[in-house]
This record gives C-alpha cells, structure tokens and sequence, in this order.
C-alpha cells in the first residue's frame, strides 16, 4: 500500500459492531461480540482479559487473519474486511508488524534472515535490509547471533528476533499476542523497552494481548475484554496499573 | 522479489528437515528419470535398427528413379527417361552429398531361368556388387559361392530358386527375358553363388547379375538404370536429402525423382511412430508415479507445516509467493532428482552406446517388415531423451506440487497460529 491510499488522519485501528463467531445453532460461541473500538495512531495499548475472552481473535480480526462473523474493521481507514487476500498480504506487509506468543521464527532461516524476511518480500536490496538487521540487532543485544537458526537461540533471544522482524520495516501498527510470556523479567523489561521506544519515536501503535502486569503498567491504555466484548477501556498514565485490571471478572 | 537465491536456499533448507523422506522422494524420481533415459533410448535405437534393417538390407534409404517408373516397372522407364542421363555424372553428383555414405545403380527385369533339369520365372536384378555393398547388405547373406564377376556372365541365385532348379555353383543356367527394343534376350549364364535374404519372395525369385550383363541381354545401354538406391548417414534425414538432392539432380535433365523411404516404405513410418508412441507411453507410467511421489511429500510437508505457512501469512507474504516457495521446492527436489538420474543413467547409456549387447545368440534374427532384424540391445545417442526426460520430470515435479502448495495458501492462518 503507497503512502497516497491510506488516511493521514484516520485511526490506527477502528472496529464497527464487529462479532467473530465460531460454530453454529447452539454451539455457536461468540468469540468476539459486538466489539466497537477506536485507536489512534501512535497508541500503546494493552488487550487483558481472562483466557478465552476473545484478546487474540480480536487481534486476528484486526491483523485480517480471520474473517469477522459480523461487523466491519478498518487499520489506517481501509475496511480488511472488504480486502481481497492478497490486498491484506499487502497491508500487512506494508503497515502491520506481528509478534506471536510462541515466536513462530521459521526453523529454517537463521535469526539474520528471520528478520529480514518481510523486508524481502517487500524487496528491499540484500545489502540495505542487512544493514538494518544488523544495526536493530546490536540494539537489541542480538549481535554476533545472525547466524543461528532458532533452535540455537533461548527463548529471550528468539523473542527479540520475532520483535525485530516485526518493528525491521517500520509498520504503522503491531499486533503483539502474549510476547512476554515466555520471558523472563530481563528479557520482558528489555522487549518491552524497544517496543516503548519505537513508539515514542517513531509512532508505532501498539496493541498488545497481554496477562503481564509488566506490560500493562507500560500501556497507556488499557482494554478489558470478558466473554468477548469490551467490558472496561481506559486511558492511564504509563508505569500505573489500575485495580480493576486485576479484578476478578464480573466485579468491576 | 530481488534474491531468487534466498527461495532456492528456503527450497533446499525445507528439504533437509525431512531428510529420509526428500532422499527417498528425491532417489524415486531419479530412476524415474534413469528408466526413462534408458528405456527410451533403447526403444529408440531398436526403432532405429529396424528401419536400419528395412531399409538397408535391399530397398536403401533414398531411391533415384524415372518418375514414370513405378508402379508399372516398365522396362524403358530408365531414370533420366528418353533422353537419358549419364550414369557416372548422377552418381558423382549424389555421392557430393555429405549425407550420403553410398550410392549404388541397379537394373531390373523379368524373364525365365532354366536349368537343364527345370525353369522358373525370375526377378532379374543388375548390380555392381562393390557399389551394392556400400549401400545394402543383403550380399551378406552369400551362404555359397560369391557374387557375380563383371563381363564373365555370372548368376546369384536365390537359395530357394536355386533348390528349386535343382541348380549349384558352376552349373549352367539359361535366361529368356524380354528386352527393351522388343527381342527376347537370351544368354547362358553360370551360377557363381547362391544368396539367403531371408525375404521368402526374394529368396524364391531372385536372379542377380552384373549391371553390364544384364544391360547387354535388356538391350539397354550402359548409362540405362532404374534405380540409383543411396545410403545415408542419418535415416531420419531422408526426406531432407531428398529434397535437396531432386533440386541439385534437375540440373542434369528430366525424368529423376529422388524418394526418401519414408515415402516407399510408409510402413516403417507407422512402426516408428509406434515406436514413438510406446515412448510417450513409458514417460507417462513413470512420471505419473512420479507425481504421486513428489505431490505426496509436499502435502505432508505442507500438512506439517500449517503454522510456519501462517507465520508467512501474517507477516504479509502474498499467495502467489507462497504457491511460488511450496512449488519452488519441488524444483528443487526435481533438478536433484535429475543430477542423481544423470549419475545413475549415464554410465548404462554410455556402455550401451559403445557396447551394444548382442542379444542374438538368445533371441536370433527375426524378419520384420521385409528387414532382417538382430536382437541388439543399444542406446540411440541423443540429446533429445534426457533433455525430454529432465523436463519432463521438473515439469512433473513442480506441477504436482500445484496442489500442495493451494493447499497451503488456504490454510486458515488463524486457526494454524492456534494450532488448531
């Protein structure tokens, strides 16, 4: 997608009665019910909720890995829904990074060319896309690790490389399920630092699916979903954690 | 997409995970490829050896004639007509070819032979017997005697004629043909030699005589042919050389037709195409199996690979691409496929080029399609079968990853991350 098609002033991220339901009749379950949300540009948000409150289906329907059952969602204004599959390929590459819980590097690739990989589907020239591996790797205390595939990395370091192919081609937006789980306090305060700094200095929204404290405290705005819908959004200054994100569900 | 070597290297790396199963994928497409290599050349070379052996043994490859000649075999229709052509110059000219490896003239009549005890009726065939050596190899089969010596009025007659005259070598023969200026010639003759084609209606008829000789008792004069039969090196140039050959021998008058054998003798046209058509047959079977075998380890491969094909997804790899990475390793399985044939191939094709294997003792010699055909197991030299073959099979191998790899694009990327 060129700079001309997307919406200077438009939200990051916006979503419309959207419902995500799987299954039929009475087993129907309704993984995402009636989600309406706005995020601007440059958020940093955190998804919480209980496991199978529908944190990460919302995600999927955000980064148009999924179809919504009902509903519309728009990143930068453009309906993913409407998108035809590769037009979403599009998208993707071009404005959305993902992080995964489990890091999904591809086994095959070495950490070098795990993270350059979306800078080559976009083309980019071998010696330009090294170039910037090697400089986001020395940030991210990856240096001297370019070569080894991710079996030979520990989970930290795995993590930090699914960040840096995330964050490598400068996205308008990424969509980061669980990537502290796995972490240890180190390696999560270290993630979340990069992550923190991209987004001040250079816009990125952020929108996590998170049970981390650690990275709630760093949100500055905190979405609680239940059963699938938005049961609590609010803003917050950054390093705070409001109790009812602790709250059990129901008692807020 | 600017580094086409980094999806060779995804390709090869892929492979490598499942080591055992790409070997064995990969070894089963490499005799797939060697059989096909080897049968095919040896199908095509036996091809080759029977119109070899239709063509060669009497009828030649190219035949210069008088355009009026056949069918009727009309005595007076010499080639060059009624003008005529000097003999010497039409072979020169056909022996200036760099196609043609032979040339030999040849005059042919009816009549009656008798011997003292019987007659028969008999084909009458004038030759020049070194001439005739150069181009067919039907004198090879002199069982007695030798061929007929120029201007000494000798006879070679068929085996079976011969038995039935109740005639040998050294005895007298009589023949009574009639001639071109309409007088019966008659000459006495003796028997120098008695020949087995192996062409029963050759063998039981055949009369053979020096060129000059037989001129003499037609009345005919010594630049009068029918025929000029011609050798090739190449038989599947025929109809090349003839064309080439009627445009250089129209220079020298009218009334010459040179016809390829492909044209006299269209049954081995059709034999060939069977030939061919049983090749086709053979490339088909084995890269069927083929297909099954590499389609089958790129649906597993994609089958275990639901959530790294997702991964791809959402990092915003485009369908088109990853159809390009699932099929791109199918190259890559199908050119090694073809290194290791070439490896296991080669070697068999080399011998059975150099090193025919002469199956005769077992199988003897077999008449077919008027040729005396030897059991000769070879391999036709060409570019052609392993280049078909290689194609054949990187085609097959990436077309049968067509599936796998839609397969792969439509796995629901969510649901893989999920691992469900």
């Amino acid at each position: 997608m060129s700079d001309e098609t997307q919406r200077p002033h438009a939200p990051a991220v916006e979503t419309r009665a959207l419902w995500k339901t799987f299954g039929q009749g009475e087993t129907a379950v309704h993984a995402v019910h009636d989600v309406s949300l706005t995020i601007g540009q440059g958020e940093f948000v955190a998804l919480c909720g209980p496991s199978g409150s529908g944190k990460t289906t919302l995600v999927n329907l955000i980064g148009g890995l999924t179809d919504p059952t009902r509903g519309e969602v728009r990143v930068d204004g453009r309906d993913v829904g409407a998108m035809s599959e590769p037009e979403r390929a599009q998208l993707r590459l071009e404005r959305i990074g993902f992080v995964f819980q489990a890091y999904n590097l591809l086994p095959v690739l070495t950490a070098m060319e795990n993270a350059e990989f979306p800078l080559m589907l976009r083309g980019v020239p071998k010696d330009e896309r090294r170039k910037a591996v090697s400089a986001l790797f020395r940030e991210i205390g990856l240096e001297g690790l370019e070569d080894r595939r991710p079996g030979a990395l520990s989970g930290g370091q795995q993590q930090r490389v699914a960040v840096a192919r995330a964050v490598l081609g400068a996205p308008a937006l990424v969509l980061a399920d669980e990537p502290t789980a796995n972490l240890d306090t180190q390696a999560s305060d270290a993630l979340l630092g990069i992550m923190e700094l991209l987004n001040q200095e250079r816009r990125v929204t952020f929108i996590f699916c998170t049970h981390d404290p650690r990275v709630m405290r760093r949100a500055r705005r905190i979405i609680r979903l239940v059963d699938g819908h938005v049961e609590r959004d609010a803003e917050k200054e950054s390093g705070s954690l409001p109790d009812w994100v602790l709250e059990p569900v129901g008692a807020g | 997409m600017t580094d086409r070597g980094f999806w060779l290297r995804i390709g090869w790396r892929n492979l490598g995970r499942h080591r055992r199963r790409s070997v064995i994928t990969a070894v089963a497409l490499a005799w797939g490829f060697a059989a096909v290599v080897l049968f095919n050349g040896i199908l095509e070379g036996m091809g080759s050896d029977f119109i070899r052996s239709g063509t060669d043994l009497m009828v030649g490859q190219l035949r210069v004639q008088n355009p009026e000649y056949e069918p009727e075999r009309e005595l007076w229709d010499v080639v060059g007509g009624d003008a005529g052509v000097p003999l010497a110059a039409l072979l020169d000219r056909v022996r200036t070819d760099p196609e043609v490896v032979g040339a030999a003239p040849r005059l042919y009549g009816a009549g009656i032979i008798a011997s003292d005890s019987t007659s028969r009726g008999g084909l009458l065939m004038g030759i020049r017997p070194h001439e005739e050596r150069s181009v067919t190899y039907f004198l090879d089969g002199i069982v007695e005697g030798s061929v007929p010596a120029a201007g000494a009025y000798e006879v070679l007659l068929g085996q079976e004629l011969a038995r039935q005259l109740r005639t040998g070598i050294g005895e007298e023969v009589v023949l009574v043909a009639p001639a071109a200026d309409g007088s019966l010639g008659n000459e006495l003759f003796t028997v120098s030699g008695i020949v087995r084609t192996g062409i029963p209606e050759v063998d039981a008829a055949q009369v053979i005589l020096e060129l000059d000789d037989l001129q003499f008792l037609l009345a005919l004069g010594p630049d009068d042919v029918h025929e000029v039969v011609l050798a090739l090196r190449n038989p599947w140039d025929a109809p090349e050389v003839a064309g080439r050959l009627t445009a250089g021998l129209a220079e020298l008058g009218p009334g010459i037709q040179v016809e390829p054998w492909t044209r006299f003798r269209p049954e081995l046209v059709e034999f060939a195409n069977l030939i061919g058509g049983m090749n086709w047959v053979i490339l088909l079977v084995i890269f069927l199996m083929a297909a099954f075998g590499v389609a089958n380890t790129m649906l597993m491969g994609t089958f275990e690979r639901r959530r790294e094909f997702a991964v791809v997804k959402a990092l915003g790899m485009k369908p088109l691409r990853i159809m390009a990475m699932v099929v791109g390793e199918a190259l890559v399985l199908g050119l090694l496929a073809v290194a290791a044939g070439a490896v296991i191939a080669l070697p068999l094709v080399l011998w059975l080029i150099h090193f025919p294997l002469d199956l005769t003792p077992i199988a003897g010699e077999q008449m077919f399609l008027d040729g005396l055909f030897r059991f000769v197991l070879r391999v036709e030299h060409s570019w052609s079968i392993p280049i078909r073959a290689a194609v054949g099979l990187i085609l097959t191998a990436t077309l049968a990853a067509v599936y796998p790899a839609l397969r792969a694009v439509r796995i629901p990327a969510a649901e893989a991350l999920a691992g469900r």
